[in-house]
């Protein structure tokens, strides 16, 4: 009786523990499989708005007119800054997320201003240092890659990462193929 | 028997205890309130880099002549027990805490926009931090400016570690006049326009 009553008492805070595990405060382990599956298939991770840390955002200059026409917000996986800054790696599972806004540049009270206007969509990266999914074409250089077009949050138009996403990244390779010098938080 | 499955029960039960809490954002539950100092001082919000981030306007040295109120970077974040409140309601709720902490873009400047170009293309990337801006909602405490309350933290760093209340004059008129709702200018911030 005794045993069973405190069963019941232990599975309700389990439960209790739980519930805001999966809506919004999971630890890394916890978030991975909303955002991958077994073929490694990627997701824009769902609340990553409400859990990820914000890394910085880029703004990229406008061809001909002042200012900015597309900004970049870009978050990682919770636990990632303090893991980077500890070793100078992202752990395996680290998700990355950058937001592909179209900017417009406006005259207002507080000065010429460049701000976000339009999503266009989501670049999601995953760290894969053990080659998980070696017939992918998505999975490669120790990352899984995908962009995915705003409103179809799961599922990516990306084919094939090669092709798709590496060359943007090969100033980078020598630190993994990511920017991290472009990213304050990241600096110890 | 008995006494060690309980223990075992219960260090399952810490262990998922003491997990739930590895994350920067507080639990919805437990929302951060602005906290004053004894004169009635606002006292810098705690830990608002694992707030909901909303956007980052920029006003860059290049196109402002080096004279924009808020240089450069404008990286604001609501407090995130506010914000589930919002997306509920679509009203901010008392005691809401924005956070707009400026940052530097990284110099220096090879354009006359401000722009400069780094591996990935010519553009604006973030450098230093500049200190910070933050609005509280108390409808009755700041009554005379609409509702909100507008503080400055410096405009460097080090942020100060207390602000005093700004005159209707100095922000509360423009952010009435002109911001989309309820003197929060949702139209640049996707996430809390609509």
């Amino acid at each position: 009786m005794t045993i069973t009553r405190f069963a019941i008492f232990a599975s309700t805070l389990l439960a209790t523990a739980a519930a805001p595990t999966t809506q919004s405060f999971a630890a890394p382990a916890h978030r991975s499989p909303a955002a991958v599956d077994a073929e490694g298939n990627l997701h824009v991770p769902p609340d990553y708005r409400a859990d990820y840390e914000f890394l910085g955002t880029w703004a990229v200059a406008a061809d001909k007119d002042a200012g900015s026409k597309q900004m970049h917000d870009v978050y990682a996986m919770p636990g990632s800054i303090a893991a980077f800054r500890k070793t100078g790696k992202f752990p395996d599972g680290t998700l990355l997320v950058k937001e592909v806004y179209e900017s417009v540049t406006a005259s207002m009270t507080t000065g010429t201003v460049s701000h976000a206007q339009t999503l266009k969509g989501w670049f999601v990266m995953m760290k894969d240092s053990k080659n998980s999914h070696p017939s992918n074409n998505l999975w490669g250089d120790g990352w899984g890659w995908s962009w995915f077009d705003a409103g179809s949050p799961q599922k990516t138009t990306s084919t094939n990462y090669k092709k798709d996403c590496l060359s943007c990244h090969v100033p980078a390779q020598a630190s993994d193929w990511i920017y991290t010098n472009g990213y304050p938080p990241l600096k110890k | 028997m008995t006494r060690t499955l309980i223990a075992t029960l219960v260090i399952a039960a810490n262990t998922v205890l003491a997990q739930s809490p590895q994350t920067n954002t507080a639990p919805a539950a437990s929302r951060y309130m602005p906290e004053y100092t004894q004169s009635g001082d606002l006292i810098l919000p705690k830990n608002w880099r694992s707030w909901i981030f909303v956007g980052s306007p920029l006003t860059p040295d290049g196109l402002n002549n080096g004279k924009e109120n808020f240089p450069e970077f404008h990286n604001v974040y609501i407090e995130p027990g506010s914000f589930d409140i919002y997306k509920k309601t679509g009203v901010f709720p008392e005691g809401t805490i924005f956070f707009k902490e400026l940052q530097r873009t990284l110099k220096p400047e090879q354009f006359p926009d401000g722009s400069r170009i780094e591996p990935s293309g010519r553009g604006y990337f973030p450098a230093a931090y500049n200190g910070a801006d933050v609005t509280v909602k108390d409808s009755k405490r700041y009554a005379v400016t609409g509702g909100w309350g507008y503080y400055n933290f410096n405009h460097f760093e080090p942020k100060a570690a207390t602000a005093k209340v700004r005159p209707q004059t100095e922000c509360a008129y423009c952010h009435r006049a002109s911001a989309k709702k309820d003197e929060v200018w949702t139209q640049f911030y996707p996430p809390l326009d609509w």
